[in-house]
């Protein structure tokens, strides 16, 4: 009998424990919020839009005041989870507005830095660049335009054969795409924006050449005006030709 | 001997420090706008009138420095407007 007992109080004991035991692991993992009433805890969360500096600090207020609706639901119903989100909303669209305007500001101050590297680093390599006469310098700038006025010629045609391959492949079978010209399409817009680049790169050269001039001689050699426009331009008559 | 050593490299350590404490700019966070404007005119307009690559490079190196300082030191709108100032006279070229 008595070991009956102590073997009954030994189980009454493990089982009080358990209990405590998952009201101990619910109670830690409840979020640990207290609520007042939806307006004071609405403006609390407003108060911290000011803090606002990072996508993880808008993130984190967004969390909290799910978490207080969450918790109003929770503890009284849903009309007051409703009205306390209605509260809040305006506070939540103010922090969202102070990030992005935070985050435009980063993004210019971004390009400036971008900028400022790359106008001392154009000056740098313009002062050490060795200079012919200037002759040689023009002849040099006339080599480059030939190049960008061959490349703008090829993205004419390139673009003039992706129109093609655009109708071909709408005038396919059954009104569906045709998949062939879908992908030489694709091939044809890679070789346009490689061409792009490359024009870009040797007008950048040209712009190096003149600056070097510039710096090292107090004057660039005078250049005639390229008879091809710029690469936009071209495009853009390409694409009328086509459309004629 | 070791002793001797030892006190020269903390002696040799200390004014390395006190140099490197003397080359740093320090700017004034309370005029810093007017310290970003005046600073990005003189610098620039030096590099942009340097008559030799050694002169430049010698202006380069203040211009990095001034653009840590504000980074590090100020940051903000007086930062952007360093950069963006300098950024402007150098775009003359």
């Amino acid at each position: 009998m008595k070991t009956k007992t102590k073997k009954n109080l030994a189980v009454a004991a493990i089982g009080a424990l358990f209990i405590v035991g998952v009201f101990a692991i619910s109670y830690l993992h409840e979020p640990k919020l207290h609520l007042t009433t939806p307006e004071k805890d609405a403006y609390k969360i407003g108060q911290q839009v000011e803090t606002i500096r990072t996508e993880n600090d808008l993130r984190k207020l967004e969390k909290l005041a799910y978490e207080y609706e969450l918790a109003y639901r929770h503890s009284y119903n849903g009309a007051t989870a409703m009205h306390f989100k209605a509260l809040v909303e305006p506070y939540i669209i103010a922090a969202g507005d102070r990030r992005d305007a935070i985050r435009k500001e980063e993004e210019r101050l971004e390009a400036a830095q971008q900028e400022f590297a790359k106008h001392l680093n154009d000056i740098d390599v313009a002062w050490r660049m060795e200079l012919g006469s200037d002759a040689e310098v023009l002849q040099i700038i006339a080599q480059k335009r030939a190049a960008i006025a061959e490349l703008e010629e090829s993205i004419c045609q390139l673009t003039a054969h992706k129109e093609q391959l655009a109708e071909a492949a709408w005038s396919g079978s059954g009104g569906s795409l045709d998949q062939k010209c879908l992908e030489e399409i694709g091939e044809v817009e890679k070789d346009i924006a490689g061409n792009i680049a490359e024009i870009e790169e040797l007008e950048y050269s040209i712009d190096l050449v003149l600056l070097a001039c510039r710096l090292q001689r107090g004057e660039a050699p005078v250049v005639e005006e390229p008879e091809v426009e710029a690469v936009v331009e071209a495009d853009f008559e390409c694409e009328t030709e086509v459309e004629q | 001997m070791k002793r001797v050593f030892i006190m020269l490299a903390a002696a040799a350590a200390v004014v390395g420090c006190a140099e490197k404490k003397q080359q740093e700019i320090v700017i004034d966070d309370q005029n810093a706008m007017t310290v970003a404007e005046d600073m990005s005119f003189e610098l620039g307009y030096m590099a942009y009138d340097a008559q030799s690559y050694e002169e430049f490079k010698k202006v380069r190196v203040e211009l990095e420095k001034y653009e840590e300082a504000f980074r590090d030191q100020i940051g903000g709108e007086a930062y952007l407007k360093y950069l963006e100032e300098t950024n402007s006279i150098l775009s003359e070229l």
